[in-house]
C-alpha cells in the first residue's frame, strides 16, 4: 500500500533498521578512517629504516 | 534473490556505496601490489627485472640530485629566501587554521547532537564560518608558494618533484576533495540538521577531517624529507626507495603529532579571538552570553590541545638528536638556542593568558568562591616557572662583568640556565595550569557522591606526588648524575604530568555523577578577560613562526640535509635580528589578514536597511 508523499511502506523491522542507518554510516566510516590512518602512519608495509 | 531488499538504506544508496567500496578496494589492492613489489626488491633488482623501455625510466630515477651553482638561482632583486619564508609561513598559518577548526567543530557538533542542545550546533556552525573564509586565503598562499618556489629554486623543485612524483597528484586530488567536503559541510549545515540527515552531516565532517589530516601528513613528509632524507642514496641523492621509504622518515610521525596538536591549539586560539571581538561588539545580553560561551569553549580547546604539546615536542627533538646530534645541538645548544629563550617567553604568555582567562571566568558562578584562594598560589608557580624558564645559560659579558661575577655564569642563577631547571619549570606550569582547569570545571558543581572526601584526598595526593617527582627527577638526575640520566629524567617528568591530567579527568568524571549544577551567568565576565583571548593567538602565531624557523633552519646550508646543497646567496643562518624581524613581520601580516577575515565573517550577518524614495532609511525598517 502506498502512503502519502510517495513514502513506501516497510515492515516495522525494516523501519527500525532505516531509522538507525545514519549512526551506522557514521561509525562505519569512523572505523574505516581509523584503519586508514593506522595503515598510513603506523603500518610499516615492509618498509624499514632507510636513512640518507 | 534480491539481497538489496535487506539493506537498511535505499537501494540506490546501497549500490552507490558498493560501487565506491569496489573502486576503493581496487585502488588499494593496486597500491598494495606496487608497495609490496617495491619493498621486496632493491633498486638494482628492479632494473634487472623490467624490460628495456623501463630500464630507461629506472636510470632516470637513479639520477643524482642536481648540484646547482650560484648562477642557477634566479635573482629578483630581493632575498629569495625572504620571499619564500614569508609566503610559506603565511600559508602554514592559514593551513593550520583551516585544518584544525573542523576537528573541534565536529566534536562540538556531536556533543550538541547527543545532548539535543542547539546552542552547540549554532556555535559549531559559526566557528566554521571563520574557517571557510580563511580557506580561500590558504589556497591563494599555497599557489603563491608553489609558484615562487619553482621560480626562485628551480633545481630544488625539480629534485623534489622527482622524489615525490605522483604523490603530488594525490595531494592535488585531496585538495579537491577537501574543498568539496568543506563547502558541503558548511552550506549543508541547516539542510542536514536532524535525525539521520544529521548523522550524514557528521559523516561529512568526519571525512573532511580525514582528508584534511591526510593533506597535513602528506605535506609534512616534504618538510621531514628535507630535514632527514630517507629512500635516497645518501651520497648522490638518487631515489633508491619507494614512496613509503621516502615518506616514512625518522621525523615524519613526530612532526605529524606535533603539528596536529599545535594546529588545534592555534585554531582554538584564533576562533577565541573572534569570539572576544564579537563579545566586545555585542549589544545585547543574549549576544554577550553567546560569545562569552564561545570564547570559553575556544580557550578550553586551545589549552587542552596545548597541554600535551610539549610531550610531542620532546619526542620530535629526541628524534632529531637520534638522527643527527649535530642538528640537535645546533638547535638547542648553538645559535638557535637563543630563540628558545624567546620561545619560553611566548609559551609563558600563553599559559598566563589562558590561566588568567579561566580565573576571571570563575566570576560567572558563585560556586567558584570555594576555590578562589588557590589562584594566588597557582599564579606564584606560573610566575616563578616563567622566570626560571626564561633565564639564559650563556650571556655575553664584558671583562669587568666577568671579573665581578667570578666566571662566565652567575653564581646563583647559573644553574637555572640549563635544561633540568627549565624542565622542572615547564612541567610544574603544566600541572598547575591543569589545576586551574580542574578548579574551573568544579566551580559550578556541588559534588554529591558519598566518596567525595576520598576522591579529593586522592587527587591532592596525586598533585603532591607528581610535583615532588618532577622536582626530584629534575634536581637529582639533572645536577648529580651524568648526561644520559639527565635526558632520561624528562621521561619521568612527562609521565608524572600525564598521570595528573589523566587521573584528574577520570576522577572528576566519576565524582561529577549526580552532582548538582549551579547557575552559570554567561556574559558576566569582565572585558579584560577578552584581551587575554586576544593575547593567545598573537603569542601562538609568533611562536609558530619562531619554532617553524628553527625547525627549518637546522638544515643550515642544505636544501635537503646532507644530500642537496644550497648554493643560493642565502645559504647561511641569518642573524638573530633578521630572524626576529621576519618572524614579527609574518606574524603582523597574519594578524592583519585575520582582522580581514573577522570583518568578512561579520559582514555576512549585516543587512542594509532599505532606502525610502528620498534616499533616507525607511522609518519602519530602520526602527526594526
Amino acid at each position: 500500500m502506498a502512503l502519502e508523499h510517495g513514502v513506501r511502506e516497510r515492515s516495522p523491522t525494516s523501519t527500525q533498521a532505516r531509522s538507525n542507518w545514519g549512526a551506522k554510516l557514521f561509525f562505519a566510516i569512523l572505523f574505516a578512517v581509523l584503519v586508514f590512518f593506522w595503515w598510513l602512519l603506523i603500518y610499516s608495509g615492509g618498509v624499514t629504516g632507510h636513512h640518507g | 534473490m534480491n539481497w538489496l531488499a535487506y539493506c537498511p538504506v535505499p537501494s540506490t544508496w546501497c549500490r552507490a556505496l558498493i560501487a565506491v567500496l569496489v573502486v576503493a578496494i581496487g585502488l588499494s589492492a593496486g597500491e598494495f601490489v606496487t608497495d609490496a613489489s617495491a619493498a621486496s626488491h632493491g633498486a638494482e633488482q628492479q632494473i634487472a627485472s623490467v624490460g628495456s623501455d623501463e630500464v630507461t625510466d629506472e636510470s632516470t630515477s637513479l639520477r643524482p640530485a642536481a648540484r646547482p651553482k650560484r648562477s642557477d638561482y634566479p635573482s629578483i632583486g630581493v632575498s629569495s629566501r625572504g620571499v619564500v619564508w614569508a609566503i610559506a609561513q603565511l600559508h602554514l598559518f592559514f593551513g593550520a587554521l583551516v585544518l584544525a577548526v573542523p576537528i573541534f567543530v565536529l566534536v562540538i557538533e556531536l556533543i550538541g547532537f547527543k545532548t539535543n542542545d542547539d546552542r552547540y550546533d549554532d556555535m559549531a556552525h559559526e566557528f566554521m564560518k571563520v574557517s571557510l573564509t580563511a580557506y580561500a586565503i590558504t589556497a591563494l598562499f599555497g599557489g603563491a608558494l608553489a609558484l615562487s618556489l619553482f621560480l626562485l629554486y628551480p633545481d630544488f623543485m625539480i629534485y623534489m618533484t622527482r622524489v615525490f612524483e605522483s604523490q603530488l597528484l594525490i595531494y592535488a586530488v585531496l585538495f579537491f576533495l577537501e574543498s568539496m567536503l568543506l563547502y558541503i559541510y558548511y552550506y549543508g549545515w541547516n539542510a542536514l540538521r536532524y535525525g539521520n540527515r544529521k548523522w550524514v552531516h557528521l559523516t561529512l565532517g568526519l571525512l573532511l577531517n580525514a582528508v584534511g589530516t591526510t593533506l597535513l601528513v602528506v605535506a609534512n613528509s616534504w618538510s621531514t624529507f628535507m630535514m632527514a632524507p630517507s629512500g635516497v642514496d645518501p651520497a648522490t641523492g638518487a631515489v633508491t626507495g619507494n614512496i613509503w621509504e621516502i615518506m616514512k622518515g625518522p621525523l615524519w610521525n613526530p612532526l605529524n603529532l606535533h603539528r596536529f596538536l599545535a594546529n588545534i591549539a592555534f585554531g582554538g586560539a584564533v576562533v577565541g579571538a573572534y569570539a572576544a571581538f564579537k563579545f566586545l561588539a555585542a549589544q545585547t545580553p543574549a549576544e554577550k552570553a553567546h560569545y562569552d560561551w564561545m570564547g570559553y569553549t575556544s580557550n578550553f580547546t586551545a589549552i587542552l590541545a596545548f597541554l600535551p604539546l610539549p610531550f610531542a615536542g620532546y619526542w620530535m627533538m629526541a628524534e632529531v638528536y637520534a638522527y643527527s646530534q649535530q642538528m640537535g645541538i645546533l638547535a638547542m645548544g648553538g645559535i638557535l638556542a637563543w630563540l628558545f629563550v624567546i620561545q619560553a617567553v611566548l609559551i609563558c604568555t600563553i599559559l598566563l593568558a589562558g590561566n588568567y582567562y579561566l580565573w576571571t571566568g570563575m566570576a560567572r558562578t558563585e560556586g567558584s568562591a570555594r576555590y578562589r584562594w588557590l589562584i594566588k598560589y597557582i599564579a606564584v608557580v606560573l610566575v616563578v616557572g616563567f622566570l626560571v624558564w626564561v633565564t639564559p645559560h650563556n650571556v655575553i659579558y664584558s671583562a669587568s662583568e666577568i671579573a665581578r661575577l667570578g666566571g662566565g655564569n652567575h653564581p646563583v642563577l647559573g644553574p637555572l640556565g640549563i635544561m633540568p631547571a627549565k624542565n622542572i619549570a615547564v612541567f610544574l606550569m603544566l600541572i598547575f595550569t591543569f589545576l586551574s582547569f580542574q578548579l574551573y570545571r568544579r566551580a559550578d558543581k556541588v559534588i554529591t557522591v558519598s566518596w567525595q572526601h576520598w576522591g579529593n584526598t586522592l587527587m591532592i595526593a596525586i598533585y603532591i606526588v607528581a610535583s615532588a617527582n618532577v622536582i626530584f627527577a629534575g634536581v637529582y638526575y639533572g645536577y648529580f648524575t651524568n648526561t644520559v640520566y639527565k635526558v632520561g629524567s624528562s621521561v619521568i617528568q612527562v609521565g608524572s604530568t600525564a598521570v595528573v591530567i589523566v587521573s584528574g579527568v577520570v576522577i572528576d568524571t566519576l565524582m561529577f555523577k549526580g552532582a548538582k549544577t549551579l547557575r552559570v551567568s554567561w556574559g558576566k565576565v569582565p572585558d579584560r578577560a577578552q584581551y587575554a583571548l586576544f593575547a593567545l593567538p598573537v603569542a601562538f602565531t609568533w611562536l609558530m613562526a619562531l619554532m617553524g624557523y628553527i625547525r627549518s633552519s637546522v638544515r643550515t646550508h642544505w636544501h635537503v640535509y646532507a644530500v642537496m646543497k644550497d648554493n643560493s646567496p642565502d645559504n647561511f643562518i641569518p642573524t638573530l635580528q633578521t630572524v626576529g624581524n621576519m618572524v614579527t613581520l609574518v606574524t603582523l601580516l597574519f594578524l592583519i589578514f585575520l582582522l580581514f577575515i573577522f570583518w568578512i565573517a561579520n559582514l555576512s550577518g549585516t543587512k542594509q536597511v532599505p532606502l525610502a524614495t528620498d534616499g533616507k532609511p525607511a522609518p519602519a525598517e530602520s526602527a526594526a
